[in-house]
């Protein structure tokens, strides 16, 4: 190739490299955005329109941070940005949500439109969190919360620490949308609950398809998360023990360091489906209020039978909850079903028929691998 | 037309990394979504199907390239079908080489205007993309053999990330392995075609391989390990979605790598679609590379004022593209093109060179 051809093309190549650098045509200095980090939707009071909350860190000159919280109401959740950005100096940008909160009654309407933007718009992250609260979102963004980090963060951290620790299943933009649009699933989001200087984490919301139908109490989030998922849990577990310490007062013993695993066999007999759900707990005796030595084989056979006996009823319990109170498949029952090949094709009216009928039991065995640093 | 020298030989190595990789070009971002549309669950065993088609490729081109011993599609044209008719012939399959060219780069700028840059202009990410993609080909066959290797290992890498998508995913949405029967799974391998493109440029590699004993070999392993990477990605996707999320999903690849979270990048999308250019430019320039070979076989110009030619045309053309739909049809258009153009036209070729008992190298 002639020099001065070469001598073009790299500069050419050279202006590739370096150009695209300047075809942003609207510049993102960070002062001049209005970076979203918390996003609320309630029904407005007046009909059907959505009333949207949006929470944007401020930073101020001397590195305080102060948060501004933005309402107003609309019938899209891009409309809602339009009119929220009128409200602002600042350029408002989805791409640091972190948290989306939505209202109890809007919920009940069903929120996968407003998810599915969330998931549509390439800016916002997959693995942000979703929750239900009680009432309405913009409560939980106009309170102030002393001692702690802005909202946003707030939610956030709780939010995927209770996930991490398994005291809920593990929820977020992305495995809510699958699982919506999932034949044989049912989702759920954590519930939370304003407190008096606080937020809790008040077990989970229930979504039938995309429509939040039910509550399910802290306990019975844990037990949800044990049982669909394998893992370790520095969770605890209390069982009540027939051994009486004195007249009338049980002796009770509490497991930690749960490492939890579930087999699940699928058949199908007399035109239903069959699950039975072998589920397998160990950890280790961290309090123990009885008078037995636990050294002894027989006693904590004893012991692990007891905690697998009132364990087994508690998923039972639950387990009859979302089948017949709610009728929703959280655990993907159904997903299992199809995947035994039961059954050719999943429709959802047809699998929530099955579902109804569906047989479900659970055994549970519990293992204790040690006792403390006593017996 | 440059002669054949050292300078512009591919070894045999080159040649396996050239087709191994033109094929992974933008049509992987979407494939599975549209191979999952009709075979559903079963969408890594379509693709996996798929492999007999490029098989078959491979073995139709390397029946006819064998018979003309060093010529290549267009010198064959002409051997065949005289003079004229061989050069419309040769302009035809250009013009199939350029379509692939065109709507390679036309598909990467609608994705960065939808995944990075939503308000920059078509036309001037175009320009930005065809610069390293014409020098590409305009520096020919060796370079683009050469850029092939290391486009490769610069985004070989990215298959390691599976690990973050497969850690959340549901490992039974795959089964029960075969069940959706083999029409749906027919007709799903056949949806993966857009995905496979880039076999049938062996039929321009071959004047400039240096060993020709080595095609068959090379060109099978590496039309099978394009198809294993397709499986893996087809499995991966399939237990990180569920049926329906992924039916609504344009680019699946890239929204499950949106998932990569590590603590000091979020957002890993970002950086696989800059990387991702990588590909599209060895990809479309090999296209471009081969367009204008036949350009030239057809109508005697200097390759300096083709390429002008063809770059000037991009631009306009690719501004008049509009929308998801109109992207949708074109490149419906070129995967049927293309599959029937990949497995049936050498075939075709071979059979008509049978009949004519033409023969290669008599001149």
């Amino acid at each position: 190739m002639k020099r001065s051809v070469a001598v073009c093309l790299t500069l050419a190549l050279l202006s590739a490299v370096v150009l695209p650098g300047c075809t942003i045509t609207r510049s993102k200095v960070l002062e001049e955005l209005g970076v979203v980090s918390a996003v609320g939707y309630d029904l407005a009071e007046d009909g059907g329109d959505l009333l949207g909350t949006t929470v944007l860190p401020n930073f101020t000159d001397t590195g305080q941070e102060k948060v501004d919280v933005l309402s107003v109401t609309g019938h899209t959740s891009k409309e809602l940005r339009f009119n929220m950005s009128r409200m602002s100096e600042r350029k408002l940008v989805s791409g640091q949500i972190r948290v989306v909160l939505y209202g109890e009654e809007l919920s009940r309407t069903g929120i996968l439109p407003l998810s599915d933007t969330l998931f549509r718009d390439s800016e916002i992250g997959s693995q942000i969190v979703l929750a239900v609260v009680e009432g309405r979102a913009i409560n939980f963004f106009t309170k102030r919360y002393p001692d702690k980090p802005s909202i946003d963060i707030y939610l956030y951290r709780m939010l995927r620490k209770e996930m991490s620790e398994r005291s809920m299943p593990k929820t977020n933009l992305h495995t809510f949308i699958r699982d919506v649009y999932d034949e044989g699933k049912d989702p759920v989001l954590p519930y939370l609950r304003l407190g008096k200087e606080d937020i809790l984490v008040d077990g989970l919301a229930v979504f039938h398809d995309d429509k939040f139908i039910g509550l399910l109490n802290a306990k019975e989030a844990r037990n949800l998360a044990y049982i669909s998922s394998k893992g370790t849990s520095t969770g605890e577990l209390e069982a009540t023990l027939k051994e009486t310490i004195r007249q009338g007062v049980h002796a009770h013993a509490v497991l930690m360091y749960i490492k939890t695993s579930t087999k699940w066999d699928v058949s199908h007999s007399g035109g239903r489906p069959v699950f039975q759900a072998n589920v397998l707990i160990q950890g280790a005796v961290s309090e123990y209020t009885g008078g037995h030595n636990l050294e002894e084989k027989q006693e904590i056979q004893k012991l692990e039978q007891e905690f697998a006996e009132e364990y087994q009823q508690e998923l039972s319990a639950l387990i009859k909850k979302l089948q017949k109170d709610f009728e929703t498949d959280q655990l993907g029952l159904g997903e299992m079903y199809r995947a035994k090949g039961f059954i050719k094709e999943l429709e959802k009216e047809k699998w929530r028929e099955l579902y109804k009928q569906a047989k479900i039991d659970v055994k549970v065995n519990v293992r204790i691998l040690q006792t403390g640093m006593i017996h | 037309m440059e002669r054949q020298g050292p300078s512009n030989t591919l070894n045999s190595i080159q040649l396996m990394f050239l087709i191994h990789t033109v094929p992974i070009g933008v049509g992987i971002l979407g494939l599975v979504r549209f191979v999952a549309d009709k075979a559903g669950h079963d969408a890594p065993l379509a693709i996996l199907l798929s492999g007999v088609y490029t098989q078959a490729a491979v073995l139709f081109s390397w029946l006819l390239l064998r018979r003309f011993q060093t010529l290549g599609i267009y010198d064959i044209h002409r051997r065949l079908f005289g003079k004229w008719m061989g050069s419309v012939f040769s302009l035809l399959f250009a013009v199939y080489c350029l379509f692939a060219y065109f709507m390679t780069i036309r598909t990467f700028v609608e994705l960065v205007n939808t995944w990075m840059f939503p308000l920059t202009p078509v036309w001037l990410l175009t320009l930005l993309f065809m610069i390293p993609i014409v020098y590409s080909a305009f520096c020919g066959i060796r370079l683009l053999g050469r850029y092939a290797i290391s486009a490769f290992f610069l985004t070989a890498w990215i298959i390691l990330l599976a690990y973050f998508p497969l850690s959340t995913g549901t490992l039974s949405h795959l089964f029960p392995i075969g069940s959706v029967g083999l029409n749906d799974l027919f007709q799903g391998s056949l949806l993966s075609a857009l995905s496979l493109l880039g076999v049938e440029l062996l039929l321009v590699y071959y004047p400039y391989v240096a060993y020709k004993k080595d095609v068959l070999p090379a060109a099978s392993i590496a039309s099978w390990s394009t198809i294993l990477v397709y499986t893996v990605i087809a499995v991966v996707t399939i237990i990180f979605f569920s049926i329906g999320q992924l039916g609504k999903t344009i680019w699946p690849m890239l929204t499950m790598f949106k998932h990569v979270q590590v603590p000091f990048i979020e957002r890993f999308e970002t950086i696989i679609i800059a990387v991702w250019l990588v590909q599209v430019v060895n990809t479309s320039g090999t296209y471009l590379w081969a367009g204008i070979e036949g350009v030239r076989k057809a109508i005697p110009l200097k390759k300096g004022i083709v390429y002008s030619l063809i770059a000037a045309a991009t631009l306009p053309l690719s501004q008049m593209i509009n929308g998801r739909a109109e992207m949708n049809l074109l490149l419906n258009l070129l995967s049927k093109s293309g599959f029937y153009l990949m497995i049936g036209y050498p075939l075709l070729l071979w059979l008509i060179s049978l009949i004519l008992r033409r023969k290669g190298d008599a001149s």
